[in-house]
């Protein structure tokens, strides 16, 4: 079952008087248990979406709905809060420079349910046990924490109330390799220990490789492939898709140019080394293998 | 601490701080360091002039500090001219028993830092009615300088609110907080202070009065204080550390109060030393015109009212000593005020 699911949503800014589609109808869907990747470039609309998703922005057009309930909705604010976590990027900015990693994680904690301070201590140090941290980091302010250390805190703020959808926003790029292979693995074991939803944001596909269970490939706004794991990595078929392989791979052909976006048509159609006129329309979803779709209107067949 | 050690090295922010807390501390034990009683008047001493003070004499065989006896004589414009008495030798002595007191509301005790024991005497000289000028400023300064504390954290507290609450919601309420306080803005300091007095009776108790001020001129101040909160409020909200609290669940109230404004502490702070003189000034100058603290009750303003008329300070300049102490309280807290600024500056601590 879907645990969450978008519908044609729309998240709109008004910049100097026009219109930036940060997010222009899409339909992501995420299946209860596995981590889920949405890739794409910077800009792409990859933050946004998580915004919305929590709250924070209000979308233009469309719903989200969480295991069926429309949380776009004002009244079912308290839904989201209970229910969805995130993490940001720079573990550093995403703590108050103020407070310890106690008062944190307490504050987190106590926000649903009333406790002591030394029933909070316990369950605290049981969250931060539970991300390879132990009791030192307790007392410490954010400052006094490594990148690698803070990002669990991170985590571990975000897994204390037990919610079912977790969001991480590119929650390694500001980590060197190491430290981001280690948050990766226990990642992983949290999956399989807890039974969480991730929605895994990253630009990083070798990466997404390792981690995710289902991707999407966003591009401009809009979803432009998406797929389980194994079958896109093996079978990529938007040429966006393959680009960004590509790119991972350094071995770029054309370096994407700057381009008037046409909204309307297929948003890559002015990097397509393959455009025809039908790319002037919307792409239509094609589905090339079951669970595996591509809004392109030129695919290969195989 | 930081801050602290900052001023600490700052030997005139130091100066500045030490003065201002001298002066509080005598504000608050003001009957002690008092010679006489606000209101003890007393024909005899009309605009006496302050007492000289002699260190010691051989001749009259006095080898403390001591002071003459005052007589006068009318002159032809029948005005007093005062002149030490040499017969009348007057030892002062500390602390020496005079009026009773008390300290805190408890605690009756009669023990004065210095007097002497018969005849008056007058550090700062006497005013029209032969009251003591130097109690009077003490007295007085207990409802200045408390007045400009009380009301600089008064107007910053409804700032802090209201700027918190505007720069954290946004949009429709931020709009409707912004205008309400142009509004406050956008009038004549001076005339809105009169207009908002005289839409209070004028017959009121001095308590009443005393807060009347402090909620007039809190009210007058917060719009500056709130505008800035505002600001900082509208950059602080987009911080990751925000989005994560509100994805915790946190409420809007306590995202404000946790997460917004103990970050525009170091302005808060620096804002609040440099408001105080403002507000202490704005008493003062209520007072002075006989709309603020009324007679016989003592405050820095109605002090100076006296010194209106260009004869008195020609004839009796010692009534201009509270306007020193108000230029003292105002400089120290200046001082202090951009120090702290420099303090709190980050860019600074680099160096």
């Amino acid at each position: 079952m879907d645990i969450l699911r978008t519908q044609n949503l729309k998240v709109y800014f008004k910049q100097q008087g026009k219109a930036i589609k940060a997010v222009d109808g899409v339909d992501v869907f995420l299946k209860e248990g596995l981590i889920v990747s949405l890739a794409g470039e910077s800009g792409c609309g990859k933050s946004t979406l998580a915004k919305t998703i929590l709250g924070f922005n209000k979308p233009y057009a469309g719903k989200v709905y969480f295991k069926g309930v429309d949380i776009t909705l004002k009244k079912n604010e308290p839904v989201i809060r209970k229910n969805i976590r995130i993490v940001f990027q720079n573990p550093y900015l995403s703590f108050d420079p103020r407070y310890t990693v106690f008062a944190a994680l307490y504050e987190a904690l106590t926000v649903f349910k009333k406790l002591s301070k030394s029933e909070g201590r316990g369950l605290v140090v049981k969250a931060l046990n539970e991300v390879e941290l132990n009791e030192d980091a307790l007392d410490r302010y954010p400052h006094e924490l490594s990148g690698g250390q803070l990002q669990r805190v991170c985590i571990a703020r975000a897994l204390i109330n037990n919610p079912s959808l977790v969001i991480l926003d590119e929650p390694t790029s500001s980590l060197d390799a190491t430290t981001a292979y280690k948050i990766i693995k226990l990642l992983k074991e949290l999956r399989d220990s807890r039974a969480m939803t991730f929605l895994f944001i990253s630009h990083n596909l070798k990466l997404l490789h390792k981690i995710s269970d289902f991707c999407f490939i966003m591009y401009y706004g809009k979803i432009v492939e998406y797929g389980p794991k194994d079958i896109l990595y093996a079978n990529p078929l938007h040429p966006y898709t393959k680009l960004l392989f590509d790119s991972a791979d350094y071995k770029i052909k054309n370096i994407l140019q700057a381009q008037e976006l046409d909204y309307y048509g297929c948003v890559f159609k002015g990097n397509c080394q393959r455009k025809t006129a039908a790319c002037d329309n919307p792409p239509s979803k094609l589905e090339a293998e079951p669970g595996h779709a591509v809004f392109c209107f030129n695919v290969d067949s195989r | 601490m930081q801050i602290m050690k900052h001023l600490v090295k700052n030997r005139l922010a130091l100066a500045a701080l030490i003065t201002l807390g001298l002066l509080y501390f005598m504000a608050l034990f003001a009957p002690f360091f008092a010679s006489y009683q606000y209101d003890a008047d007393d024909c005899l001493y009309s605009w006496a002039p302050p007492a000289k003070i002699h260190p010691f004499s051989f001749k009259d065989k006095m080898f403390r500090p001591f002071v003459y006896g005052q007589t006068y004589r009318i002159n032809d414009y029948y005005a007093r001219v005062y002149r030490e008495d040499k017969t009348k030798i007057y030892p002062i002595r500390f602390f020496v028993k005079n009026f009773d007191y008390k300290i805190f509301g408890q605690g009756k005790t009669n023990i004065h830092l210095f007097g002497i024991d018969e005849g008056k005497i007058f550090i700062l000289g006497a005013d029209l009615k032969g009251r003591d000028i130097f109690s009077r400023i003490l007295y007085g300064s207990r409802i200045s300088l408390s007045i400009g504390i009380v009301g600089a954290g008064l107007a910053l507290l409804i700032g802090l609110f209201l700027g918190g609450i505007a720069g954290y919601f946004g949009g429709e309420i931020d709009n409707i907080i912004m205008r309400f306080s142009e509004m406050f803005m956008m009038a004549p300091y001076f005339y809105l202070i009169l207009a908002l007095r005289a839409s209070f009776p004028p017959n009121l108790s001095s308590t009443q009065i005393y807060l009347l001020i402090v909620v007039i001129l809190s009210i007058l101040g917060w719009a500056p204080v709130s505008r800035i909160i505002r600001g900082m409020a509208l950059s602080l909200r987009e911080t990751d550390f925000v989005y994560a609290a509100r994805a915790s669940g946190l409420g809007d109230f306590a995202i404000i109060r946790r997460h917004i404004l103990p970050h525009t502490f170091s302005y808060v702070i620096t804002a609040f030393v440099l408001d105080v003189p403002s507000y202490i000034l704005g008493e003062s100058a209520l007072s002075l015109i006989g709309l603020g603290i009324q007679e016989p009750e003592a405050s820095l303003g109605n002090l100076l009212s006296q010194a209106m008329g260009i004869v008195n300070i020609r004839l009796f300049p010692w009534i201009l000593y509270p306007g020193l102490v108000i230029l003292l309280v105002t400089i120290c807290f200046n001082v202090l005020g951009s120090a702290l600024r420099d303090a709190v500056d980050p860019k600074r601590k680099i160096l």
